[in-house]
C-alpha cells in the first residue's frame, strides 16, 4: 500500500467518526422532540377544554358556566380540576440490547376523563361523548414530523459547525490532498 | 354511489350483519332509554382532518368515528365485542363519499360497577375522499 492510499484511509476513517458523531448528536435531539410533542398536546388539550360549550348555562361559586354539548370537548373551568389533571411527561428506559429509548406521555389524570372521552351511561341519566383528547391526538400526529425534523437539523447543523471549527485541516489542505491523489 | 353518510353507512354495516341479540338496535349518538341490552351507538366526526400532500393538496381525509356497544356487565358476553370488531375493521362502507379505508384504531372497555354497565368504545378511522 502506497503512502498516499495509507493517509487516504486514514481520512475516511476520520470521516466515519465524524459522520458517526454528526448522527448521534442529531440522535440527541430526539428526547427534546418528545419533550416538545407532549407539551404541544397538552397545551393543545388544555385549549380545546378553556373553552365555553354551547350546552345548558349553570351558575356555581365562582360564576355562570356554559357546558359542552355532546361531541364538543368538555368545557373546563380554568383552574378546575380538569383543566388541573392535564399533564405531560417522558421518560427513558433502557432495555437489553436496546440503545435507550424516549416515550412521551400526555393526557388526563382524573377518574372520570374516559367518561367524558367515550361517554357514559347510568340507570338514570345517558351522556354522549365529549371528545378532547383524540381530536388532540390527531393534531400531535399532524405536528410530529415537522417538530423532529426541525430538532433533527437544528443539532445536526450544531454538531457539523463543532466539527468543522476543530478540524486541524483547513479547507486549503483538503483542496491541496485532492490535488496529490491525482 | 349510496345517498348514507358515513356514519348512516357504519350503521348499515353493523345491521346487515344481524349481529345476534344487536340485530336492528344500533343507534346514532344517543339509544332511547328504554332500550334493551345489549345494543349499539354510534358517533359520528369525532375528528376529521385533512391528510395534505406535498403541495398542501387535499385529497383525503382522516375522519373518526366512534361505535359504543353497551351490555349488562354481570351478563356479559365477552364474544360480541369480537364479531362487532370483525363487522367494522376493513368494512366496505357504502357512503355518499369514496371510502378508501375503515380500520378499527382502538378499543377500550369502561366498566360502570355501580350500574352494572360496560361500554366497548371502539374509535374507527375512516379515510375519505375529500
Amino acid at each position: 500500500m502506497t503512502t498516499y492510499q495509507q493517509s487516504l484511509f486514514k481520512e475516511l476513517e476520520k470521516a466515519n467518526k465524524n459522520l458517526k458523531k454528526v448522527i448521534y448528536s442529531a440522535a440527541a435531539s430526539i428526547e427534546k422532540s418528545v419533550q416538545q410533542i407532549v407539551d404541544a398536546g397538552a397545551n393543545d388539550v388544555r385549549e380545546r377544554i378553556s373553552k365555553p360549550g354551547s350546552g345548558k348555562e349553570y351558575t356555581y361559586s365562582y360564576g355562570p358556566h356554559r357546558a359542552s354539548s355532546p361531541g364538543e370537548p368538555p368545557s373546563a373551568r380554568i383552574g378546575g380540576p380538569l383543566y388541573k389533571s392535564i399533564v405531560s411527561q417522558i421518560t427513558q428506559s433502557r432495555k437489553d440490547g436496546d440503545k435507550g429509548r424516549v416515550e412521551g406521555y400526555y393526557g388526563a389524570n382524573i377518574y372520570y376523563a374516559p367518561f367524558l372521552e367515550y361517554g357514559w351511561r347510568r340507570k338514570s341519566s345517558v351522556g354522549e361523548p365529549r371528545p378532547f383528547m383524540r381530536p388532540s391526538a390527531e393534531y400531535v400526529r399532524s405536528i410530529t414530523p415537522g417538530i423532529v425534523a426541525r430538532n433533527w437539523i437544528k443539532n445536526r447543523n450544531a454538531a457539523i459547525k463543532k466539527l468543522s471549527g476543530s478540524s486541524k485541516n483547513s479547507g486549503a489542505d483538503q483542496v491541496s490532498y485532492v490535488g496529490k491523489m491525482r | 354511489m349510496s345517498t348514507l353518510s358515513i356514519g348512516g353507512a357504519v350503521r348499515q354495516i353493523l345491521v346487515d350483519a344481524n349481529i345476534t341479540n344487536i340485530t336492528y338496535k344500533v343507534y346514532r349518538d344517543k339509544a332511547p332509554q328504554d332500550v334493551i341490552f345489549p345494543y349499539i351507538t354510534f358517533f359520528d366526526e369525532i375528528s376529521n382532518v385533512p391528510n395534505l400532500l406535498g403541495d398542501s393538496t387535499v385529497r383525503t381525509r382522516k375522519r373518526l368515528v366512534q361505535v359504543s356497544l353497551w351490555q349488562v356487565r354481570s351478563s356479559e358476553d365477552v364474544e360480541l365485542i369480537d364479531t362487532v370488531v370483525s363487522t367494522l375493521e376493513n368494512a366496505a362502507l357504502d357512503a355518499n363519499k369514496n371510502v378508501f379505508r375503515c380500520r378499527v384504531s382502538s378499543i377500550e372497555r369502561l366498566a360502570n360497577l355501580t350500574d352494572d354497565i360496560v361500554q366497548h368504545a371502539i374509535t374507527l378511522t375512516v379515510i375519505q375522499g375529500a
